[in-house]
C-alpha cells in the first residue's frame, strides 16, 4: 500500500515540478511565416541583441485559434508573419495589443494598421505556379488570366489552399472577387474552377511541390512559396493573372497581456529597419520588403503584374462570410 | 494505507466483512482506496475537460441550448461527414479484422517456417510504430498522378488519389496490426485439444474451423472490430492527407471548424456527435461478448500435441497472402527511408545526409522533449492500465463497468477534441497546465491506457478466479495475492500497456497538436509542419527516427519480459 501511495506522491511531485514553465530572457513567438523564412530573422536578431527567440510555427488559422483559446493566459508575446487579414480577424477577437514600432514612419502607411494593432513586414502577392513540362507537352503558355485555369487540360490538376486553414486561400478568394468585378461573377467562376481542382491543401504552399513534381499541374499560391519551389531547382513557371490579384501584407503584432512585452517591442523595432528588411534578399526569400530602402531579391520578377491592395476593413468585415460561402457553395458543404 | 487492525488474514477476506458495514463493506478496503484514487484521476483528466467541452458546445450565454449542434447538423457537409465517418469506420474495421484474422491464423495454425514468421512479425509492427501520416504520404507518392506504382510502373496517367478508397486502404494497413495482435492472442490461447478432438471425431477441417475455432475467437473478433472502428473514427491524420474535399469526415471537419473558422463551439458540437457511435459500439460489445465464457487458461494441464488443422495448399495460400501484404507495406516504408536520404523527394534524387543533420541540430529540441514525455507517460500509462483492468475484472469496486467506460472516453474521442478540451480546461484556474509537459503527459496517459486496460481485462478474463482464490484461501491478503499471483500473469498485459503508451506518445499528433507550446514541442508536429512546408526530406528523416526509436524501445521491453522468464503478451495471452 505504501509503495502505491509513494508512487502517487512521486507522480504528484513530478506533475508539480513540470508545471513550472520555463522562463528566461527569451522571446516566445508564434510564427505563421514558415520556419525556413523566419529563422534567418530570429538568428539575426539574436546576434544583434543577444535575445533568444523561442518559436512554434503554425498556419494562420491555427495560430488564431490558439490565441483565442489562450486569451486568459497568453503563452507568447508576439505573432510573426502571416497575412494581414488574419490579424484583422484577431483584432475583433481582442487578442492583440497595439504597438507602434520606433522608426515605422519610413514604411508606407497602407502597410500599417491605423491604430498600430499590427505592422506590415513584407509584401506577398498571389500568383500562378505551373509545371513547365506539362505546358510544353500540351503546347500551352503559362496561365496569364484567371480564366486560363478553366481550361479542360487542367482537369484534376490544380492544387490550392483550403480557405478554412490557410491565409493564402482567403487572399485567393479576395483576389478573384476584386479581379472579376464582384461576388456573383467570382463565385460563378470558382464553381467552374472547382471542377479542375484535385485537392485543397491545408497550408498555403502545400500545393507547390505537387506542382513541381507534376502530381499536380498548376495552382494559385503566394509568391514567396512559389519562388521557394522554383529556387530549389524544380522546373516551374511563375505567372500573373492580367485581371489582377491581391498583394497580401505579411505582418507582425503584439499579443495582448503577453509575457516579456519589452522584448517583443525590441524585436518589432528592429524588424522595421532597412537592415532587417534587407534580409529577405540576402537569404533568397521571395518576399518583397515593405521598407522602400531595403534591398529587393533578384528572384522577384514582377514584370507585367497587376496587383490590388487588400482593403483590410473590407477584409475584416467579409472574411468569415466569404469563407463560409466558399465552403457551402464551392466545396459543396 | 491502513492501520493494523488486529484481525487475522482469514478475517480480512471480503466474505467476513459483509455484515460489518453497508454495501461498501462487501469490498476490500485497499481496493476501495485504489478505486477512489483512480476515480479522482479519471475525474480530473477525463471528466472535467469533457465537461468544459460540453459546456462550450451546449451552453450559450448561460443557458443550455442545442442551437450550436443543430446549426452544425443543418449543414449538409457535416451530415455527410458524419455518414462518411461511420461508413469508413465500419469498412476499415471489417477489412482490417479480416486481414488480421488471416495473419493471426497463419501465424498460429499454419506451422510457418521460422524465417517467414520473423519476417511477418517485423513487418506487422511497422504501421504501429510510425506516425500515421507517413503511410499516407507514402501512398501519395506511390499512387498519385505521378505515383511510383500508378505512373512509373503501370503507366496510368491522371489517377486520382484523394478520396475514400485511398483513405480506407491507408487506414486498413495502419490498423490491421491491432486486429492481428488481438486475434493472435486469442487464437493462441485456445486449448488445441478442443480442435484436435473435433478433428479426430471426423469433422472436416473447414467444419472444425467453422464450429470450434471461430466461435471461440468471437471475443477476439469483437474486440478487434471495436478497436479498429474506434481507431478509424478518431483518425485525423490520414484523412487530412488523403481524403481531400471529396470525402469529409468528422475529425477533419472538427479540426477545420476550429482552426479555420475559429468556431470552437461548432467544433465542440461536432466532437460530441462523434462520441455517440463510439458509445453505441462499446455497449454492443459489452452485451455480445459478455454473455459467453471463454476461460481456457484454467490451470489444468492439457496435452500439447500439434494439430494438422491446416492442409498444405491452405498453408501456401495463407503464406502468399501474408507475404503480398507485408511486401506492400515494406515498399511503402522503403519509400520513406529513400525520401529521407535524397535532396528533394520527387525531383532531385541525389544522396544526402543533410536531412539527418537538420534532425540532430534544429530538430534536437523536439526529440528531447518527445522522448522525455514519452518515457514519463509510459510507466504511468501502464500502471493506470493494470490498476483499472484489475479492479474492473475482479469486481473489486462498485461501478467497475462505469470506470472502464469512463477510462475509454478519451480514447474514443477524436484527438483534436481531447486537445481542445484540455486547452479549454487547463488554461484557466483551478488547474493551469497549458504550456507544460504535464498536460502532454496526461493527454497521452489517459488517452492510451485503454489498450492496457483491455489487455489486462482480456488476460484476466482468461484466467480463472480459482487461481487467486487458491492464494487467498491459503491466507494471503488481496495485495499479496495481486503481487505474487496475479501480477506475474498480468505482467505481459502491463508491458503491452507500456509499449502502447510509449509508441503512441512518440507517434500521436491529433490530440497534442493543440497542447504543444513554445516550451514543449513534439516530433510528430514537426513532421506535419515540415510536410506542409514542403520540407519532405525533413519529414521523412523525422519519421525514420521515430520508427527506429519506437522499434528499439519496444524490443527492449519485450527482451526484459523474456529475461524475466515470461512470454510477451503477443506470445501467451489475449492482447489488447
Amino acid at each position: 500500500m505504501s509503495y502505491r501511495v509513494g508512487k502517487f506522491v512521486a507522480m504528484l511531485l513530478v506533475a508539480v515540478v513540470l508545471s513550472v514553465p520555463a522562463y528566461a530572457q527569451t522571446l516566445d513567438v508564434y510564427s505563421i511565416m514558415p520556419e525556413s523564412f523566419a529563422v534567418p530573422f530570429f538568428e539575426a536578431f539574436e546576434e544583434a541583441t543577444g535575445i533568444k527567440i523561442n518559436f512554434v510555427r503554425h498556419s494562420a488559422g491555427e495560430v488564431l485559434a490558439r490565441l483565442i483559446a489562450e486569451k486568459n493566459n497568453p503563452r507568447v508575446s508576439m505573432v510573426f508573419g502571416g497575412p494581414a487579414d488574419t490579424f484583422a480577424a484577431a483584432i475583433s477577437e481582442g487578442v492583440l495589443e497595439p504597438y507602434v514600432p520606433n522608426g515605422v514612419e519610413a514604411i508606407p502607411a497602407m502597410y500599417r494598421q491605423p491604430e498600430g494593432y499590427f505592422t506590415g513586414i513584407a509584401l506577398n502577392p498571389i500568383v500562378f505556379l505551373t509545371n513547365r513540362e506539362f505546358l510544353e507537352e500540351n503546347n500551352m503558355k503559362a496561365p496569364s488570366s484567371w480564366y486560363d485555369l478553366l481550361d479542360p487540360a487542367y482537369r484534376n490538376g490544380l492544387q490550392m489552399a483550403d480557405a478554412r486553414t490557410s491565409g493564402t486561400g482567403f487572399n485567393r478568394i479576395a483576389s478573384i472577387v476584386l479581379a472579376l468585378g464582384g461576388e456573383d461573377e467570382a463565385f460563378d467562376y470558382m464553381a467552374k474552377l472547382h471542377e479542375n481542382v484535385q485537392v485543397y491543401t491545408k497550408s498555403g504552399g502545400g500545393g507547390t511541390v505537387p506542382v513541381a513534381t507534376r502530381q499536380a499541374t498548376s495552382g494559385v499560391f503566394f509568391l514567396v512559396d512559389s519562388i521557394e519551389t522554383a529556387s530549389r531547382g524544380y522546373d516551374v513557371v511563375i505567372s500573373f493573372p492580367k485581371e489582377g490579384s491581391v498583394v497580401s501584407v505579411e505582418s507582425m503584432a503584439l499579443v495582448k497581456n503577453g509575457p516579456n512585452q519589452d522584448l517583443a517591442k525590441k524585436f518589432m523595432d528592429w524588424m522595421v529597419t532597412p537592415e532587417a528588411q534587407s534580409l529577405y534578399a540576402k537569404n533568397g526569400i521571395g518576399f518583397l520588403p515593405v521598407h522602400p530602402e531595403a534591398e529587393v531579391s533578384e528572384l522577384v520578377n514582377l514584370e507585367g503584374a497587376n496587383f490590388f491592395d487588400l482593403d483590410l476593413e473590407w477584409a475584416g468585415e467579409h472574411r468569415q462570410r466569404l469563407i463560409e460561402k466558399w465552403v457551402d457553395e464551392i466545396v459543396g458543404f | 494505507m491502513f492501520a493494523v487492525s488486529g484481525r487475522t488474514a482469514a478475517e480480512r477476506q471480503p466474505g467476513f466483512l459483509k455484515n460489518a458495514r453497508a454495501r461498501l463493506g462487501r469490498y476490500n478496503p485497499s481496493a476501495l482506496v485504489l478505486g477512489a484514487v483512480l476515480w479522482i484521476c479519471l475525474g480530473v483528466f477525463i471528466l472535467y475537460p469533457l465537461y468544459r467541452l460540453l459546456y462550450m458546445a451546449f451552453v450559450t450565454n448561460g443557458t443550455i441550448s442545442f442551437e450550436s449542434v443543430s446549426r452544425i447538423m443543418s449543414r449538409r457537409g457535416n451530415r455527410l461527414a458524419f455518414a462518411n465517418s461511420l461508413k469508413l469506420g465500419v469498412l476499415v474495421a471489417i477489412f482490417a479484422t479480416f486481414i488480421g484474422y488471416v495473419f493471426a491464423f497463419a501465424r498460429t495454425r499454419a506451422n510457418l517456417p521460422r524465417g517467414w514468421r520473423i519476417f511477418i512479425d517485423s513487418i506487422i509492427v511497422l504501421p504501429l510504430i510510425s506516425p500515421p501520416f507517413t503511410l499516407a504520404l507514402s501512398m501519395l507518392f506511390a499512387f498519385g498522378p505521378r505515383g511510383f506504382i500508378t505512373y512509373k510502373l503501370l503507366g496510368i496517367t491522371g489517377s486520382s488519389i484523394y478520396g475514400m478508397w485511398s483513405t480506407l486502404w491507408a487506414e486498413v494497413l495502419t490498423y490491421f496490426p491491432l486486429a492481428y495482435m488481438t486475434l493472435r492472442g486469442v487464437l493462441e490461447n485456445i486449448n488445441p485439444s478442443l480442435e484436435e478432438n473435433a478433428f479426430s471425431l471426423g469433422g472436416s477441417r473447414w467444419h472444425v474451423f467453422r464450429t470450434v475455432t471461430v466461435p471461440l475467437t468471437i471475443p477476439g473478433i469483437a474486440n478487434s472490430l471495436l478497436l479498429v472502428f474506434s481507431a478509424s473514427l478518431a483518425d485525423f491524420a490520414i484523412p487530412l492527407v488523403l481524403a481531400g474535399h471529396q470525402f469529409p469526415v468528422l475529425t477533419t471537419q472538427a479540426y477545420l471548424q476550429i482552426t479555420g473558422l475559429y468556431d470552437l463551439r461548432g467544433g465542440a458540437g461536432l466532437s460530441f456527435i462523434l462520441l455517440v457511435p463510439s458509445l453505441i459500439v462499446f455497449l454492443l460489445q459489452r452485451y455480445w461478448v459478455g454473455r459467453k465464457s471463454y476461460v481456457t487458461v484454467t490451470g489444468k494441464s492439457s496435452s500439447g500435441t500439434e494439430t494438422a488443422l491446416v492442409s498444405n495448399w491452405a498453408r501456401y495460400a495463407l503464406l502468399a497472402f501474408c507475404l503480398i501484404v507485408s511486401a506492400f507495406i515494406f515498399l511503402l516504408y522503403g519509400m520513406i527511408v529513400f525520401g529521407s536520404l535524397v535532396k528533394a523527394w520527387g525531383a532531385n534524387h541525389e544522396f544526402t545526409l543533410a536531412n539527418y543533420q537538420y534532425l540532430f541540430t534544429h530538430g534536437m529540441k523536439s526529440i528531447k522533449d518527445t522522448l522525455f514525455i514519452a518515457f514519463i507517460a509510459m510507466p504511468l500509462g501502464g500502471l493506470l492500465g493494470i490498476s483499472v483492468g484489475y479492479l474492473v475484472t475482479r469486481k473489486l469496486v462498485p461501478g467497475g463497468r462505469l470506470m472502464e467506460f469512463v477510462s475509454m472516453i478519451n480514447y474514443a474521442l477524436p484527438g483534436t477534441v481531447v486537445g481542445i478540451a484540455y486547452l479549454l480546461a487547463f488554461n484557466d484556474p483551478p488547474l493551469m497546465l497549458t504550456g507544460t509537459a504535464t498536460i502532454l503527459i496526461a493527454a497521452y496517459v489517459f488517452r492510451y491506457s485503454p489498450t492496457g486496460i483491455r489487455s489486462t481485462i482480456a488476460t484476466l478474463q482468461q484466467i480463472d478466479k480459482s487461481i487467486e482464490e487458491a492464494s487467498t484461501s491459503l491466507g494471503a491478503d488481496m495485495l499479496t495475492t495481486m503481487r505474487k499471483v496475479t501480477l506475474p500473469l498480468v505482467l505481459p498485459a502491463l508491458f503491452a500497456g507500456l509499449e502502447v503508451t510509449f509508441t503512441r506518445a512518440m507517434t500521436a499528433i491529433s490530440a497534442t497538436i493543440f497542447l504543444i507550446s513554445v516550451n514543449w514541442t513534439l516530433i510528430t508536429v514537426r513532421i506535419l509542419e515540415s510536410a506542409t512546408e514542403l520540407e519532405l526530406g525533413h519529414a521523412a528523416a523525422f519519421s525514420v527516427f521515430v520508427i527506429a526509436a519506437v522499434y528499439i524501445v519496444t524490443n527492449v521491453l519485450r527482451g526484459i519480459l523474456r529475461l524475466l522468464g515470461l512470454s510477451t503478451i503477443q506470445e501467451k495471452t489475449a492482447a489488447y
